[in-house]
C-alpha cells in the first residue's frame, strides 16, 4: 500500500491534520490504535467557544457541545473565593468522544482513509529516511510507503522518538485522575472551578469543569509522588459536601506535558503535532484547540510539500514556523505563569486571594491593574517583589 | 523490573509519556515494558495517576 501522507494518531490533531491534507488533495491514511476513536476519554472537554473554532475553518455540530462556560471560579487553600466572570459565554463544555469522532467524520468525509485498532510499530528507513509505517492492525503486520508521516500519536510521542526528535520536554508533565460524576449540585452550572492548596493538589490543582444535567468532570492534576492522584482525589470528593454521594460514571486518567513545545518539530519526511510536540497550555493544561489549529497546518504543508516533490526538512519547517507563530508566545507565556504559581506557598496564594476577593477581576486586570499590584503590596511585600520579577521574566 | 497492575492500570500512556529511555509501550489496553531498555529508574513508578506501577528492586541489576 502506498499514501502520500500516513497520519499517525486519531485525535483532534490527527484528525484535523487528516483532513486538511485531504482537502488538498492528497492520498491520506489516518491511523488509531484504539478501537474506538475519542474514548476512553482523557480529558476535562473544556475548550474555547465554537468562534474561536471557525476562526480555524472548523463548524462545531451543536452534537459535541454540552455546556456554556461563562467565567472561573479560584478557591484558595484557605477556602477564599475569586470569581472572574463574564456576561458572555467564554468556552464551551465538549463530548469529548463526539468531538473526536466527528472530527473523523470529517477527515473521512474529505477523503482520507481510516483504520482503527491499527497501531504504527515502527517507521520504515531507507537510505536513514523514513520511506514509510511499519502497522499492526487486529494483529496482522504489514508495511506502507508514504512520504511523510505526521506523528499525532498524543502523550506516548512512540513516533517522534523514533525519528530521533528530542521530546525530553514531554517529561515535563502533570500526573492527573478525573472522575465524570452524575447526580452532583454545583454552586453555578456555568463556572469552571480550581482549587489550590497543597493539601489538594500539590504543584498542581484540583477541577469541577461542569457539564449540565447535574454532571460535571471533577479531577486533578500533580506532579506526581509518595501519594498517587487518584488517592488525592478521593480525599477531594470526600471533602466535598456536593460530591461525596455524586456517582461517579467514568474515570479518566492522563499526562499532561506542561514543559512547553518540543526542540524541533520536523525533520526529513516527518511533522510532529499536538501533546507530542508539546503543543499543550502549560498553565490550564489546555491542548484541543491547539491541536487543531497546529493540525490544520500540518495538513496544509504536507499536503503542498507532496505536490511539490520536496518533503524535506527545509520545506516542511514552514509549518514550523506557522505553528509559532500562531501559538509560540502563549505557551511561554503559559511557562511563565506556570513557573511562578508552582513556586506559590499557601499564604501566598491566599494573600492574592484576599486582595482579588469580591472584586470584578475582568475590569480590574483591565482597567487598573496597579491597584492589584498596590493592595498586594501592603499585605505581602516580598510576594509582590516575587511576581514582579517572576512575571517580567528576569527570573528563571 | 516494574510490575504494572492491570487491573489498576486505566491504559493512559502517562508512564509512556515520562520514560527516559523508551521502555514502554502503550498496546491499546495494556503497557509492555521493555527489559532491554528499563533501567529501574522508577519515574513511571513515581509518576503513575492510579498507583499501578510498582518497582522492584531485588531484581535491578
Ligand atoms: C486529565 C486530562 C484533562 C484534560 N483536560 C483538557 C481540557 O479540559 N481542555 C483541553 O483543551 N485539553 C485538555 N486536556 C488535554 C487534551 O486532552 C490534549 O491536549 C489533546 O487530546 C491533544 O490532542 P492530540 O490529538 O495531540 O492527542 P490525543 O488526543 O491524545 O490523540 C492521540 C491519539 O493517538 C493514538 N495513538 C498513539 N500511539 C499510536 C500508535 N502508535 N499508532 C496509532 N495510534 C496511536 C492514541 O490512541 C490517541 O487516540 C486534558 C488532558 C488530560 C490528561
Amino acid at each position: 500500500m502506498e499514501f502520500d501522507i500516513v497520519v499517525v494518531g486519531a485525535g483532534p490533531a490527527g484528525s484535523s491534520a487528516a483532513r486538511v491534507a485531504a482537502q488538498n488533495g492528497a492520498k491520506v491514511l489516518l491511523l488509531e490504535k484504539r478501537q474506538e476513536i475519542g474514548a476512553p476519554k482523557r480529558c476535562g472537554e473544556a475548550a474555547p467557544t465554537t468562534e474561536e473554532f471557525e476562526k480555524l475553518g472548523v463548524k462545531i455540530i451543536s452534537q459535541v457541545i454540552r455546556n456554556e462556560i461563562r467565567g472561573y471560579s479560584f478557591y484558595s487553600p484557605k477556602g477564599i473565593n475569586v470569581k472572574v466572570v463574564w456576561d458572555h459565554p467564554v468556552g464551551y463544555m465538549l463530548e469529548r468522544k463526539m468531538f473526536d469522532k466527528f472530527l473523523a467524520i470529517q477527515a473521512a468525509q474529505a477523503g482520507a482513509q481510516i483504520m482503527v485498532k491499527a497501531r504504527a510499530i515502527n517507521l520504515l528507513k531507507g537510505n536513514g529516511k523514513i520511506v514509510g509505517v511499519k502497522i499492526n492492525h487486529f494483529g496482522e503486520e504489514f508495511d506502507v510507503d508514504t512520504k511523510i508521516v505526521i506523528a499525532a500519536d498524543g502523550v506516548e510521542s512512540k513516533i517522534a522518538r523514533w525519528a530521533g526528535l528530542n521530546s525530553k520536554s514531554l517529561r515535563d508533565a502533570t500526573s492527573n485522575v478525573q472522575f465524570e460524576m452524575a447526580g452532583i449540585e454545583l454552586r453555578d452550572p456555568n463556572l469552571i472551578e480550581f482549587y489550590f492548596g497543597s493539601k489538594v493538589a500539590p504543584g498542581g490543582y484540583a477541577w469541577i469543569f461542569p457539564k449540565g444535567d447535574y454532571t460535571a468532570n471533577v479531577g486533578l492534576g500533580i506532579r506526581g509522588g509518595q501519594t498517587t492522584a487518584f488517592q488525592y482525589l478521593k480525599k477531594f470528593i470526600e471533602s466535598k459536601e456536593n460530591l461525596r454521594n455524586g456517582a461517579i460514571i467514568e474515570v479518566n486518567v492522563g499526562a499532561t506535558p506542561i514543559g512547553g513545545p518540543i526542540e524541533k518539530t520536523v525533520s526529513d519526511n516527518l511533522i510532529a503535532v499536538g501533546d507530542t510536540a508539546g503543543h499543550i497550555n502549560p498553565v490550564t493544561g489546555g491542548g484541543i484547540y491547539n491541536a487543531v489549529l497546529c493540525g490544520i497546518i500540518a495538513g496544509e504543508v504536507a499536503a503542498k510539500a507532496v505536490q511539490e516533490g520536496d518533503t524535506s526538512e527545509t520545506r516542511l519547517f514552514e509549518y514550523e514556523e506557522r505553528w509559532k507563530k500562531a501559538i509560540l508566545t502563549n505557551l511561554e507565556k503559559g511557562l511563565r505563569i506556570k513557573s511562578v504559581l508552582e513556586k506559590m506557598s499557601d499564604e501566598e496564594l491566599d494573600a492574592l486571594a484576599e486582595v482579588l476577593e469580591g472584586k470584578d477581576v475582568v475590569r480590574l486586570f483591565r482597567e487598573d491593574p496597579m491597584t492589584v499590584f498596590i493592595e498586594l503590596m501592603k499585605r505581602s511585600p516580598k510576594l509582590s517583589i516575587k511576581l514582579l520579577l517572576d512575571l517580567s521574566g528576569f527570573r528563571k | 523490573m516494574i510490575q504494572i497492575n492491570r487491573e489498576l492500570c486505566t491504559y493512559c500512556g502517562g508512564c509512556v509519556c515520562v520514560c527516559p529511555t523508551g521502555a514502554l509501550e502503550l498496546i491499546e489496553t495494556y503497557v509492555e515494558v521493555d527489559n532491554e531498555k528499563c533501567n529501574n529508574c522508577g519515574i513511571c513508578s513515581g509518576f503513575c495517576p492510579m498507583g499501578a506501577i510498582k518497582l522492584d528492586r531485588t531484581e535491578a541489576k
